[in-house]
């Protein structure tokens, strides 16, 4: 008997047509009766079981607010939301979240730190050794515009010293060039015969 | 718009709104940061709650919207606690196995819920979890009353089709 009613009802659940107190009935019919329930009303009592979970689902508890504090700082600015303290979370109470201990919980921030120090102290020391290598460079440049001699007549002998170095270099050069050229008349005429 | 009234309309509506935004996004963080930023919306729009009729549904219409935002974003990754289903509370009279099986169904019309059209699922949610009138619900969704009303049947038809189809029977 009780059954009927409870397939009428759901028939009239299904199509949308029913009011929320028979919806209401429903969910307390199955969450009363759930062993030897007739099959067709088996689909209904797996949904409507869901529904009763789901509504009573532990939720986050949210603090009690103090409101004459948002009211006080209300009236220092207001319309400023940047002072409402409006949800105060309590993830201990209700989610059980292992937090770590802090300096553990922040070695990302330590590590970019110590990294961001060691970058700036390589890039410091950089940058003298190149300074450094600069101030070499010009007192070189310095020194090659400077005049050797004071006086040309000596320039001009150490000039033609320089010269001659090179040119009796470059005749030994010539030397041993001619010895391969005897060859390549050898054997060209070699050839010819 | 003063203080009493927030007091007396939009603070005792949190946990509702809290709740709406968990099934929304599946998770309980972003829940909680959606119903914060919506309460401090509500206050910074705090001029227009003397002339609104039904201060509940503008405040869910506000959380649903930040969280519809929230879900849009490219940045937001959908939680692993949108799979996770309510553990249902086992009596002493339930054997393991039983436990085990109800626990099974339960998961089951979870994925069923889950997969369903976000407008289907928010509108069962509000009418068969949260209990509201299909006034209110066209309130806070911003649709006509008989938008309500048929996609409150086709959620429940598309629903009642998957459970037969998967023959999650035996509770």
């Amino acid at each position: 008997m009780e059954y009927n009613e409870i397939r009428e009802i759901l028939s009239r659940y299904w199509e949308g047509e029913t009011s929320l107190e028979e919806e209401d009935l429903l969910r307390s019919f199955f969450a009363g009766n759930r062993q030897e329930l007739p099959a067709d009303l088996l689909e209904a009592a797996a949904l409507f079981g869901y529904f009763v979970a789901e509504g009573e689902r532990e939720m986050t508890v949210f603090e009690e607010l103090d409101l004459r504090e948002v009211e006080d700082m209300d009236g220092l600015e207001n319309g400023s939301v940047a002072e409402i303290p409006v949800l105060e979370e309590q993830p201990e109470k209700t989610t059980g979240v292992v937090t770590m201990p802090r300096p553990y919980q922040h070695w990302m921030k330590y590590a970019a730190v110590l990294l961001l120090g060691v970058g700036l102290a390589y890039s410091g020391r950089q940058f003298k050794v190149k300074e450094q290598e600069m101030s070499d460079h010009s007192m070189a440049e310095a020194l090659n515009k400077a005049d050797t001699y004071d006086d040309p007549k000596e320039a001009y002998a150490a000039t033609k010293k320089a010269l001659e170095l090179l040119a009796k270099n470059l005749n030994k050069g010539t030397a041993q060039a001619k010895k391969i050229a005897y060859f390549n008349e050898a054997t060209e005429i070699i050839k010819a015969d | 718009m003063s203080l009493a009234l927030f007091e007396s309309q939009v603070v005792p509506v949190r946990q509702k709104l809290y709740r709406f935004a968990y099934h929304l996004l599946g998770n309980e963080e972003d829940a909680r940061d959606i119903t914060q930023d919506a309460m401090m919306k509500v206050w910074q729009q705090k001029e227009r709650m003397a002339e609104l009729q039904n201060m509940e549904a503008w405040c869910m219409r506000i959380v649903r919207n930040l969280a519809l935002d929230r879900l849009k974003s490219k940045k937001y990754r959908r939680s692993e606690e949108l799979d996770k289903v309510v553990d249902i509370a086992v009596t002493h009279q339930d054997n393991p196995h039983e436990a085990t099986a109800r626990q099974d169904v339960m998961n089951s019309v979870h994925r069923i819920m889950r997969a369903l059209p976000e407008k289907y699922r928010t509108i069962m949610q509000l009418r068969d979890i949260d209990g509201h009138t299909y006034q209110e619900i066209a309130d806070i969704l911003e649709i006509d009353l008989s938008d309500v009303k048929v996609n409150l049947h086709r959620a429940r038809k598309s629903v009642r089709e998957q459970l037969q189809k998967l023959q999650v029977y035996g509770v």
